[in-house]
């Protein structure tokens, strides 16, 4: 994956700037996904629901004009602050999407539009949870253009691939000290990161 | 005594120190709070990066999951 240092998607959302449509369908995508899986919703439903909500965010036919793994560059999502904080725009339409799909399912059960607006507690503690993953995950691509590139080597291999000291410390020509100096650098930057992207 | 440096209290914490080096490096966390607090932020660190590699595998296996079956070669 490429190194990067331009400002985060999130915050270009929340700063009302344009985003390339192909970067926001392959940020979101995985939430999107995940939030269809806690909403009971199978593999299949889980695919209609990414399609139907990225279509309701662009408002415009992009899902039938393009194939989403070869959309355009020029083709760009601007958030519209008026509608609110994206964080919650976007979790409003995942919800209103996920519970239109149930209700397909079961023909004899009415939709129930007023359910979208008073979310129950295990609804609101999944998406929490997938939120979090979310921003997790954009920190940590965030990060590799944040710290010096040996820096991030060193953390991925000893903090997430859970290699052993010695190991890291070899291969990058580090002593192990150094490994450690490097895991909690990232850390103290990715809680940085983390806070910078949260939509509070 | 000084003080522990993060460094230093990870080889304690991962048994990398010598064992006069533990001996010591355990009675000094024992009356010095400002070290044992510097410890439990080194297993604050623990915990969120357990978070952050649950959330990397949750979206790695997500993705292959996702991704599209490879064609097959017919050529042979």
């Amino acid at each position: 994956m490429a190194f990067t240092t331009r400002k985060s998607l999130l915050a270009q959302l929340r700063a009302g700037g344009e985003v390339p449509w192909r970067e926001f369908y392959a940020t979101y995508k995985p939430l999107i996904l995940l939030c269809g899986n806690d909403c009971g919703l199978d593999p299949d439903e889980r695919e209609e629901l990414v399609q139907k909500v990225m279509c309701e965010i662009f408002q415009k036919d992009i899902i039938g004009k393009y194939d989403p793994d070869r959309i355009p560059d020029g083709v760009v999502f601007k958030h519209d602050p008026a509608r609110g904080r994206f964080r919650h725009y976007l979790r409003k339409i995942i919800r209103y999407q996920a519970l239109r799909i149930v209700a397909q399912r079961h023909h004899d059960l009415p939709f129930d539009e007023a359910a979208v607006e008073r979310p129950d507690d295990s609804w609101n503690r999944n998406w929490d949870g997938e939120w979090k993953r979310h921003v997790l995950n954009m920190a940590l691509t965030e990060l590799k253009g944040r710290v010096r590139p040996e820096t991030y080597s060193a953390f991925e291999m000893y903090a997430l691939q859970n290699r052993p000291i010695g190991e890291v410390a070899d291969f990058h020509n580090m002593s192990p000290a150094a490994i450690y100096t490097a895991r909690s650098r990232c850390v103290a930057q990715l809680r940085e990161i983390v806070k910078e992207l949260e939509d509070k | 005594m000084a003080h522990y440096t993060k460094e230093e209290l990870e080889l304690y914490r991962h048994g990398d120190m010598s064992v006069l080096g533990r001996i010591k490096c355990e009675a000094h966390l024992k009356s010095c709070p400002e070290c044992a607090k510097l410890l439990d932020e080194l297993r604050d660190e623990d915990h969120f990066i357990d978070e952050l590699r649950d959330s990397v595998r949750l979206y790695k296996d997500l993705s292959r999951q996702t991704q599209p079956p490879r064609r097959h070669s017919t050529d042979a």
